[in-house]
C-alpha cells in the first residue's frame, strides 16, 4: 500500500510531481475500506468516487484538497446517497441535495468515498448506539476499544489511515472526544462559521460541523475552505474574516487551566504529561495559569446539556413520521402509522430521550426543566467568557483516560471530567483537540477552547503545541 | 412515574413502547430528575434570562426576494412510501 496513511499535503505533493493520480489513491482507499474490521461504514459510494477521481486530470497546484479522498458522517446529507443518521427510521432515505459543507468540499475537488457510522442521530458519546452496532478504535487490540462518539466512523476511518480527513459534527464533544481517543486533530469552529445546512438537526442551538485531520495545519485548510456565510442556514454568521491572525507563536499567549476540572483527573501519567506540556508552553513564552472555576457550575454542565439535548431532539425529530419520507410501518390510522414507525424505527435509547424531552417541554414543566437549563447555560457561558476575557484559550486534557474497552463504562460520578467540553457548544466557542501523549500506545488529547470568532488564534496555538509534542500525522497502522 | 403516565407521555409524541421499554423508562426518568436537581441548586438561577443564542452580536437582515426552483413534487415524494401521483396518501382521517 503506497498511499494510505499519507496526509493531504503528502498526497498533494505526489499529485503535483505526477507520481500518483487521484484514481490510484481512491482505488487503494476503496480496497482498504472493503477490508475494514472496525465497523465504520454506512453507505459507500465507490463508483461515484472512482468516476470523480478519473475526471480529475489537471492538478491544481494551489489547492491542497484537489483529489483528496474523505469520509462523511452519516448525519450529513449527500444528494442521491442514502443518509440515515445511523437510525433504522431513515433506512432508504435519499437526500435531494448536498449539505453546504459537502458542496464546498466538492467545489474544491475533494472526493467523498463513504458515509460513516455514528451514535444514532448523534445522541451518544461512545460510538456504540448506531443501527450497525459498535464502531471500534483502530488503536489497541483489534475490536476491543471504543473510538468514542458520536462521530465514531469518521474518527476510526482517519485514525486507520484510510483517508487524510473526515467530516463530523459536534453537539457536546462529538468530534473532540473521539479525536482524543483516536490520536487525531478534531476541530469544531465557532458556531455559525461553517454552514449547518444539510446537517441532520439534533440540537440546533449547539450543533456544529467540523473535521478530523491528522495535523493542525490541515484542519486550518479545511476551515478556510468551508467557512463563510450561507443564506440557506439561518444561523450562519456574517463574520468578517479575522484580521488579527498573525504568525503562530506561543510568546505572550495566555492559557488558562480550569483547576477544579484538572483536579478531577486521576490518571497519573496524564497528570504528569500535562504538567510537562505546561512547562514547555511556559518555556516557549506562554503564560499558563491554573484558575478557579465555580464547582456548582461545573456540576451543572452535564445536566444542562442532557436536558437541553433531550428537549431539542424531541422537536428536531418530530418530522420523522414515515409519512413524507422514512421507513414507514403499517397502521390503521395516520396516528398508528406514525407511532408504529417511530416505535420500530428508533432505538430504545432515542425513544427515552425524546420522551424526556417531551416531559421537559410540557407547559407545566417547562420552567422547571427546559427554561432552567437554558438559564444554567447562560451562567456557564458567562463564567467561561469571564475566564476568556483574560486568556487566549482554556486548556485541559480532552478526556480523563485513553479509549476504554467496550465493556468498560465511565467511572461513577465522572460526569464533569467526561463532559466538560460541552462548554464550547454552550458558548459557540472554537474548540480543538490534538494528541499530546501516548499511554501504552493509546493516544490522549489535549483540548483548547478559545473566544468566539478567534478560531485562527486557537489554530495557531494548537500548531505550536503540535510542534512541541511532535505528535502529528498519527495513525494506527494499516493491517492488510 | 407509573406505567400509565409513561404510556401517556409516549403517546403524546406518537411512539410505541415495548413492555421492556415501559419498565426501563422509570429508571431513565429518575436519572433525569436527579440531574435536574443539580440545576435547581444553582444560586439565583431563576433570576437569569434563558440563553438560546450564544453571542452578543446581533444579526438582522432580510433575504433577497428571489424565486428559487424546487426539486418538484415527484422528486420529493421519491422518499415516501405513501406517494401516489403528487400526493401523500394516508388512511382516511375524517370518519
Amino acid at each position: 500500500m503506497r498511499y494510505l496513511g499519507l496526509t493531504m499535503t503528502e498526497l498533494h505533493e505526489l499529485y503535483v510531481s505526477g507520481k500518483a493520480t487521484p484514481l490510484d489513491v481512491v482505488n487503494e482507499v476503496i480496497e482498504a475500506l472493503t477490508k475494514d474490521k472496525n465497523n465504520i461504514l454506512e453507505k459507500t459510494m465507490y463508483d461515484e468516487a472512482r468516476s470523480m477521481a478519473q475526471s480529475l486530470t489537471k492538478v491544481e497546484k494551489d489547492n491542497l484538497l484537489w483529489g483528496i479522498p474523505f469520509l462523511v458522517k452519516d448525519n450529513i446529507a449527500m444528494k442521491g446517497i442514502e443518509t440515515t443518521g445511523s437510525s433504522n427510521i431513515l433506512n432508504g432515505f435519499i437526500p435531494l441535495c448536498n449539505a453546504e459543507v459537502i458542496d464546498k468540499l466538492l467545489a474544491a475537488k475533494a472526493i467523498p468515498v463513504a458515509k460513516t457510522t455514528l451514535d444514532e442521530f448523534g445522541m451518544g458519546g461512545r460510538g456504540e448506539t448506531g443501527h450497525k452496532g459498535i464502531t471500534y478504535n483502530p488503536y489497541g487490540k483489534e475490536r476491543t476499544r471504543i473510538v468514542g462518539g458520536s462521530s465514531s466512523g469518521s474518527a476510526s476511518g482517519v485514525a486507520s489511515g484510510y483517508v487524510p480527513f473526515a467530516v463530523g459534527s459536534d453537539t457536546g464533544d462529538s468530534i473532540r472526544k473521539p479525536a482524543s481517543f483516536a490520536g487525531l486533530v478534531g476541530f469544531k469552529p465557532t458556531w455559525g462559521e461553517i454552514s449547518r445546512f444539510g446537517l441532520f438537526a439534533f440540537m440546533p442551538t449547539l450543533d456544529h460541523v467540523g473535521f478530523f485531520t491528522r495535523s493542525v495545519s490541515e484542519a486550518r485548510v479545511l476551515f478556510e475552505k468551508t467557512r463563510g456565510y450561507d443564506k440557506k442556514d439561518a444561523t450562519s454568521v456574517m463574520n468578517v474574516p479575522s484580521k488579527t491572525e498573525k504568525e503562530a507563536t506561543l510568546k505572550g499567549k495566555k492559557v488558562a487551566v480550569l483547576e477544579p476540572i484538572f483536579a478531577l483527573m486521576k490518571n497519573k501519567l496524564l497528570i504528569k504529561e500535562f504538567h510537562n506540556l505546561v512547562d514547555k508552553l511556559r518555556q516557549a513564552g506562554a503564560v499558563v495559569d491554573f484558575v478557579p472555576f465555580d464547582k456548582d457550575l461545573l456540576a451543572a454542565i452535564f445536566p444542562t446539556y442532557f436536558i437541553l439535548s433531550c428537549a431539542e431532539a424531541n422537536v428536531s425529530n418530530a418530522c420523522l413520521t414515515g409519512i413524507g419520507f422514512g421507513n414507514k410501518e403499517e397502521g390503521a390510522s395516520y396516528e398508528e402509522i406514525v407511532a408504529n414507525t417511530r416505535g420500530k424505527g428508533f432505538s430504545s435509547r432515542i425513544k427515552y430521550r425524546l420522551m424526556l424531552g417531551q416531559y421537559a417541554l410540557k407547559k407545566e414543566n417547562r420552567n422547571e426543566y427546559y427554561d432552567r437549563a437554558q438559564k444554567a447555560r447562560r451562567l456557564i457561558v458567562e463564567a467561561v467568557d469571564k475566564v476568556l476575557e483574560n486568556y487566549d484559550v482554556i486548556m485541559l486534557p480532552a478526556a480523563p483516560n485513553h479509549a476504554p474497552t467496550v465493556d468498560k463504562q465511565s467511572e461513577p460520578h465522572s460526569e464533569i471530567e467526561n463532559n466538560f467540553m460541552a462548554i464550547a457548544n454552550f458558548g459557540g466557542n472554537p474548540s480543538l483537540t490534538l494528541p499530546y501523549f501516548l499511554d501504552e500506545g493509546l493516544p490522549l488529547g489535549v483540548n483548547l477552547t478559545g473566544k468566539p470568532f478567534d478560531d485562527f488564534n486557537v489554530l495557531n496555538i494548537a500548531l505550536k503545541i503540535e510542534e512541541i509534542t511532535g505528535l502529528y500525522n498519527l495513525h494506527a497502522g494499516l493491517k492488510s | 412515574m407509573n406505567k400509565e403516565e409513561i404510556r401517556k407521555l409516549a403517546a403524546e409524541i406518537l411512539i410505541t413502547l415495548t413492555p421492556e421499554e415501559e419498565a426501563t423508562f422509570a429508571a431513565e426518568f429518575a436519572y433525569f430528575k436527579e440531574l435536574a436537581k443539580l440545576l435547581e441548586a444553582l444560586p439565583n438561577i431563576d433570576e437569569k434570562e434563558p440563553m438560546v443564542f450564544p453571542f452578543k452580536v446581533t444579526q438582522t437582515y432580510l433575504k433577497e426576494d428571489t424565486p428559487e426552483e424546487s426539486p418538484g413534487a415527484k422528486e420529493i415524494l421519491k422518499n415516501s412510501k405513501n406517494a401516489k401521483d403528487t400526493f401523500v396518501v394516508i388512511p382516511k382521517v375524517v370518519k
